[in-house]
């Protein structure tokens, strides 16, 4: 079995893509877990109705209520426990401080605040990563924090995507 | 069934004769039910045609009996039906060594045969073993024989299932490759995915005149 190995990218600043390709992939997983929290409200509601229990407004406001704390519980848990959501752990993406650490809690809200305001101006605060000197988009300079390549690799892939390895070309 | 002492269990002749079996018995159980049950309803226009003798006489009624005792007998029918069915075990016993000899073929072409063929010499051995048995056992006394056959299919299995599940190579092999590939196939999006984030970056950059980097910049030591 192929030892696994640091990417050479490892520290280095990730690009728009691969940040779209995994904010892309969270959203799909956030929009699952909402449309399976509105699943178990209407079951819910479909239980109590039988109790001759009128609960549609409310469970309705709780709902709308639930949306957002989903959203914020899935990144800023991720974020702040390990750096990365399952989208950027599937890019083999990571965000840090400034220190090379995932960011507290506090800094995550302040960067899952900055999602929304990087969303205003027609997203331009994302699209910011492909001019910014540090590929930094508008929440990461919100909350000082970068994304940046983090993962592993065996002596495999380097074969196959033609990459330097300490077993294929030393020079 | 066959008396020929020199016809082999799975010659043409003896799967001819299982096929005839299962025909016979299912074709003769319905031949067999309607004809009764048309006995039992003439009966039972005759007794109409009779002063009332009560509920009591039609059940009763011998005819009726036996169409409801054929009734009852048909799970047995069923079940000799599918004993007959079981004479099929032996080609698809045989059926299984062709295929281990198949697996041997590919895998020579593809010069996995060392490894493989050490792991189904001795299946197909015991299966040759079992079939060659049956060949001089089965000409001898076929109902034997037929056993024996179900018996060597249900050990071809069982051995099969027991290589698979006590060869820690296999399972190593097994297991090494598929996180290979799944991690390869990760692995290579993450690359290509890093690829066109330097090359999107460039063309950007190009258009907006400024310097474009020739490699994304370090922005921490120790992530």
């Amino acid at each position: 079995m192929s030892k696994p190995e640091d990417s050479p990218l490892n520290g280095r600043a990730a690009g728009f893509v691969t940040r779209l390709i995994a904010y892309v992939i969270d959203a799909v997983i956030v929009a699952a877990l909402i449309a399976l929290g509105g699943w178990i409200a209407v079951l819910l509601d479909n239980l109590l109705m039988t109790l001759n229990v009128e609960t549609r407004s409310t469970l309705a406001a709780i709902y709308v209520f639930l949306i957002p704390v989903i959203a914020a519980l899935y990144y800023v848990v991720f974020w702040s426990l390990t750096g990365r959501t399952v989208g950027k752990w599937f890019m083999g993406l990571k965000v840090v401080n400034p220190e090379g650490r995932p960011p507290t809690i506090g800094r995550s809200f302040v960067r899952l605040f900055g999602y929304l305001v990087s969303a205003v101006v027609f997203w331009l605060g994302y699209v910011w990563v492909l001019i910014d000197g540090e590929r930094k988009a508008w929440h990461d300079h919100m909350a000082n924090t970068y994304v940046v390549y983090d993962y592993s690799r065996s002596s495999r892939d380097q074969v196959m995507t033609g990459a330097p390895s300490d077993q294929g070309s030393d020079q | 069934m066959t008396d020929s002492g020199s016809v082999e269990p799975d010659s043409p002749e003896i799967q001819r004769d299982a096929y005839a079996t299962v025909v016979r018995l299912v074709a003769g159980g319905i031949g067999e039910g309607i004809d009764r049950l048309l006995q039992a309803s003439a009966a039972l226009d005759e007794m109409d045609a009779e002063p009332d003798t009560g509920p009591m006489m039609v059940k009763a009624n011998p005819d009726v009996m036996a169409a409801v005792g054929w009734v009852a007998e048909l799970p047995q029918l069923a079940s000799a039906a599918a004993d007959s069915a079981q004479r099929f075990a032996y080609p698809i016993t045989r059926t299984v060594g062709v295929a281990a000899n198949t697996v041997a073929y590919v895998a020579e072409a593809t010069g996995l045969a060392p490894f493989i063929a050490g792991l189904t010499e001795p299946t197909r051995t015991a299966i040759e073993e079992e079939r060659q048995r049956l060949t001089k056992v089965g000409t001898a006394e076929y109902a034997r024989g037929r056993v024996l056959a179900v018996y060597s299919f249900e050990e071809s299995i069982g051995a099969i299932v027991d290589l698979i599940s006590d060869s820690p190579e296999l399972a190593e092999l097994v297991r090494e490759q598929t996180i290979g590939i799944t991690g390869s196939a990760v692995n290579e999006v993450r690359e290509t995915g890093a690829a066109a984030d330097s090359l999107t970056e460039g063309v950007i950059r190009r258009i907006l005149r400024r310097p474009v980097q020739p490699m994304p910049p370090q922005v921490v030591e120790e992530p």
